[in-house]
């Protein structure tokens, strides 16, 4: 997966906050293949950290779902900002989703 | 219901196309299955075009949002399962009915109810069929005529997205259509409403008719009219209901503690899980074999107009489709299967946590050799959420059509409650396999009995027919107590086989205790839902 494709890039041995506007996070993990030696993601209510961005491709699997109620979720990345919205988790009248959060470390 | 009937339903179904309400191009109307599953992504795609025309493939969010439609990332590959479940549906369907063991939904009524003269449910549930269901029974609970019977039991809204193309099967709230007014009526007139119709099998009534003359005999038996017997297979009852479940709102506090809570006592998360990693295994299958999307040149279509993105979309995504191989069906059928058992957890754990389930059920009883009956029941099904299992408690009274001249009873038939609870067992594994069910039942009626007799009818020990029919006392009045133990073994694609055995102090029209067996099977056409189409509403 290259720089140009990534959701979110950033640099290397950074910590990376990804904040997701709705559903209910059930689940965090590294996605097949994890990045050797990488600290585990976790989450926090809505905000996932990684806390050491590995170097090239990896990917943080995202299991969600969803309550009477929510609606699409925006991914904003930095957590903080309400601005940076880098892409969408779509609802479709669905339970849940999972959602792959692709990373890439320069 | 015959069925032959049911497969034209069926066939009509599958055949018609989706209700569209505009003239002009919507990417949420196109038909293609590959624009209508990533409809929304489409549209964001474009609406955010439209207004920042100056981004490019590389820019937020456009790069999040083409992550979606390119098949070498597919970052929320649920909605590939979903596209290629709908473009796939007949074999899918089929493949999920076979392997499908999921079925369990303890609230399901799919059986008549007690009077019927062939049925396994005692005491109905408050829930029912999402689509449609068939069900076979014999033995009788209340009535002293042990009978067989069919019931096709359906529900509107189900029906309706079937024969619209919209998917039977969605989590609350299935808000799909367009139309205002028509989303109200599907809201509050459709999805909440349930119909049956009960069909006697094998059980013979009759009519009279003028006698022609005697053909036989040495002695002359003159006979005006005779008996004729007919009625086999005929419709005794029609039922309707109606279901109330408590108002919510879903955004405050209490409801989304108590959405919390509930969701981790279905263990909810898990069946999630499952679910995701099957979509999952579908991903690793389809990205091995992708082509990468061309980004620039989609953002160029999508910037000269909706109709140009999807037509690019759907060309890039039929040539995807045509590299996979078998293996895909086969990953998609088992994934499509997770997702609608975690679906059907999701509506359990709703239904628990917005509160009581209530339902209301009206029948028109058309009994053989009794007067027409009006019965209005009300059903409540508890699920208490620390012991496995389910409670389901009845309260109900039932009222003669008429009453003929010089009637010596009142309009009153009966009035009734009952209890039921249901346990489901973990058989190898399977927490899904088999159910107990323990019910008791009060009956209590001021008169006994009525049995209609004909007209033509001869009296008993002579020859002589009863000119204008009358109406007898049968039996006795005052309480009917029934209990019955039943087991329920769940099957493969949404079979059930209730077995029971029941003990009453009497019966409808004759005195003593009885004890008597009743077996059934039923199919609930829910697992077949794919087949009706898949459309996801919004």
């Amino acid at each position: 997966m290259p720089q140009n494709t990534a959701t979110v890039v950033g640099s290397s041995g950074s910590t990376v906050t990804v904040a997701i506007s709705s559903g209910t996070i059930e689940q965090v993990a590294w996605y097949p293949p994890a990045p050797a030696g990488a600290a585990a993601p976790s989450f926090s209510g809505q905000v996932v950290t990684v806390p050491s961005l590995p170097s090239g491709d990896s990917t943080v699997r995202i299991d969600l779902s969803w309550a009477p109620g929510d609606g699409d979720a925006e991914v904003r990345y930095p957590a903080g900002s309400p601005y940076a919205v880098v892409d969408y988790i779509f609802r479709h009248s669905q339970a849940g989703t999972v959602y792959l959060l692709l990373l890439f470390g320069t | 219901m015959r069925e032959p009937s049911i497969v034209a339903i069926i066939a009509v179904a599958i055949s018609l196309q989706p209700l569209s309400f505009g003239q002009n191009y919507r990417l949420a109307s196109d038909s293609r299955s590959s624009v209508k599953t990533f409809a929304d992504v489409l549209s964001k795609l474009s609406s955010i075009l439209k207004e920042h025309p100056e981004l490019t493939a590389n820019d937020a969010p456009i790069k999040g949002l083409l992550n979606h439609l390119d098949f070498t990332t597919m970052d929320q590959p649920d909605e590939f399962v979903r596209a290629f479940s709908r473009q796939n549906a007949e074999t899918l369907a089929l493949q999920a009915a076979v392997q499908s063991a999921q079925n369990y939904r303890p609230d399901k009524q799919l059986s008549p109810s007690s009077n019927a003269s062939g049925t396994t449910s005692l005491v109905s549930k408050a829930g029912a069929s999402d689509l449609l269901s068939l069900a076979l029974d014999a033995g009788a609970l209340t009535r002293s005529i042990n009978g067989s019977t069919a019931t096709i039991n359906g529900n509107l809204d189900g029906i309706f997205r079937a024969a619209t193309n919209y998917s039977p099967l969605c989590v609350y709230p299935c808000l799909s259509f367009a139309n205002s007014g028509l989303q109200w009526v599907d809201t509050h007139l459709l999805q909440p409403v349930n119909v049956s119709v009960l069909t006697a099998l094998a059980q013979q009534s009759s009519t009279t008719a003028p006698a022609a003359g005697q053909a036989s005999g040495t002695t002359s038996t003159p006979l005006s009219s005779v008996a004729i017997p007919t009625g086999a297979e005929k419709i005794t009852s029609v039922l309707a209901r109606y279901q109330i479940l408590n108002k919510y709102d879903p955004h405050s506090a209490k409801f989304k503690q108590k959405w919390e809570e509930v969701k981790k006592q279905e263990k909810f998360p898990a069946s999630l899980i499952t679910a995701n990693n099957s979509i999952l295994g579908v991903r690793d299958i389809v990205v091995k074999k992708a082509t990468p999307l061309n980004r620039d040149a989609i953002v160029g279509a999508a910037k000269q107009g909706d109709q140009q993105l999807a037509d690019y979309f759907d060309n890039y995504y039929q040539s995807q489709i045509k590299t996979l191989g078998p293996d895909v069906s086969a990953a998609v059928s088992e994934a499509v299967q997770n997702i609608a058992a975690s679906q059907q957890i999701w509506e359990k754990v709703r239904q628990e946590a917005a509160g009581t389930l209530f339902t209301l059920e009206y029948s028109y009883n058309h009994p053989l050799s009794q007067p027409d009956t009006h019965d209005l029941k009300i059903i409540y099904g508890y699920a208490p959420g620390s012991v496995s299992g389910m409670l389901s408690l009845n309260g109900a009274f039932s009222i003669y059509d008429t009453l003929p001249a010089g009637a010596k009873y009142g309009r009153l038939h009966y009035g009734q409650v009952s209890g039921e609870y249901d346990r489901p067992f973990t058989v190898g594994g399977n927490p899904n396999l088999l159910a107990l069910s323990l019910a008791g039942y009060w009956q209590y009626q001021p008169h006994p009995s009525i049995l209609n007799i004909p007209a033509g009818t001869v009296a008993p020990g002579t020859t002589i027919p009863i000119p204008n029919g009358t109406q007898e006392f049968v039996g006795t009045a005052g309480s009917l107590w029934v209990t019955q133990a039943k087991i329920t073994l769940r099957q493969k694609g949404g079979i059930n086989i209730p077995i029971g055995v029941k003990w009453s102090n009497k019966s409808d029209l004759l005195s003593g205790n009885k004890v008597g067996a009743q077996v059934g099977i039923s199919y609930d056409f829910s697992s077949l839902s794919s087949l009706f189409g898949t459309s996801t509403p919004k």
